[in-house]
């Protein structure tokens, strides 16, 4: 009964997460979050993108794999939640499998 | 010079010691947590450490406005404490904090140590201390479950965000006034951090209502015997 039971709220969470990944996340709001929101206080943002004024994050770079990074899209975002589950999933497992070997 | 930071420090805002100095701290955190935490690993715990990762690593991609031009998001720290303990819920989050920035830009490399720190151990742990101390009152009730879970997730968010003023005092870039960025930093994340909470909320107890045995705050401690076994 609990397994019938635990494999429908697995597959139920599981659709859950795939429909926020990949159908909600274009829906997003586009305004800064609260600590990006902070760290731009006291600065003005410039055409060329560089932060005139004084704040924490006027000295911020370019993460040096933005190039390569696989953006935002609903898909990409859907294959992102896809890996972490299977290390969570996988990393948690193991971790087990070294506790019950020690 | 722009880039997006969801609730993750980028590149440049911290030195290079204090960035170091965090890699150190989140590295050593981990290791303990991933020591501590098999004692509370049991057959739920792998599939439930897996779609919850999953569902955070979702719903931080998911901004909602919180303030004319702020947005807020979950981001977790005292649901996967609450639901996994504060060991596996660390490790989670920082599988997920992990992947954002090696995968999708977010949050810089040389900061990764600092956000790990934040999101995936101090405000973990900060969520999981309160809803320790109140977990009488989750035991005790259902709407008491909620009410813990909701402070949880609230003092968790404004914990992740004070991590971040202590790094930047110790090493930020800019010569800001600390004075201010406190105010502003645990303001906005203290509004941020009362949605954390209704979501907290909601989550543990939709749980708490189909399968109450999935919340490790309100599990019965397991016999010496089988906690060793």
């Amino acid at each position: 009964m609990i397994a019938r039971q635990s494999r429908r709220l697995a597959l139920v969470a599981t659709v859950g997460i795939a429909v926020l990944a990949v159908g909600m996340s274009a829906f997003a709001s586009s305004a800064p979050d609260g600590l990006e929101w902070a760290l731009r206080d006291g600065c003005t943002s410039a055409p060329s993108g560089e932060f005139v004024g004084q704040c924490p994050a006027q000295h911020e770079r370019d993460h040096v794999l933005v190039e390569y990074a696989l953006g935002n899209t609903g898909l990409a975002a859907g294959a992102g939640a896809a890996l972490v589950l299977l290390l969570a999933w996988g990393g948690v497992a193991l971790l087990r499998k070294r506790g019950a070997r020690e | 010079m722009t880039v997006s930071v969801a609730m993750h420090l980028s590149d440049g805002v911290l030195d290079v010691p204090t960035s170091v100095l965090f890699g150190v701290v989140a590295l050593a955190w981990l290791a303990l947590a991933a020591t501590r935490g098999r004692i509370d690993i049991d057959d739920r715990t792998a599939p439930l450490a897996g779609l919850l990762a999953a569902f955070l690593f979702a719903m931080q991609l998911l901004n909602v406005p919180v303030l004319p031009g702020v947005s807020g998001h979950l981001y977790g720290g005292a649901l996967a404490a609450i639901l996994l303990g504060p060991w596996v819920g660390a490790l989670c989050l920082a599988v997920v904090v992990v992947i954002q920035s090696l995968l999708f830009a977010d949050g810089g490399l040389t900061a990764l140590g600092a956000n790990v720190t934040n999101m995936a151990l101090l405000g973990t742990a900060c969520g999981f201390a309160v809803a320790l101390a109140a977990r009488r009152w989750a035991r005790r009730s259902r709407m008491g479950l909620l009410g813990v879970a909701f402070v949880a997730g609230l003092v968790s968010t404004v914990a992740a965000a004070a991590g971040f003023v202590v790094e930047y005092a110790i090493g930020g870039q800019a010569d800001v006034p600390l004075g201010g960025l406190v105010v502003v930093v645990i303001g906005v994340h203290a509004v941020i951090g009362i949605g954390e909470g209704v979501i907290t909320a909601l989550a543990v107890g939709a749980i708490a209502r189909v399968r109450p045995d999935l919340i490790y705050l309100v599990r019965p401690a397991p016999e010496p015997a089988e906690a060793t076994a």
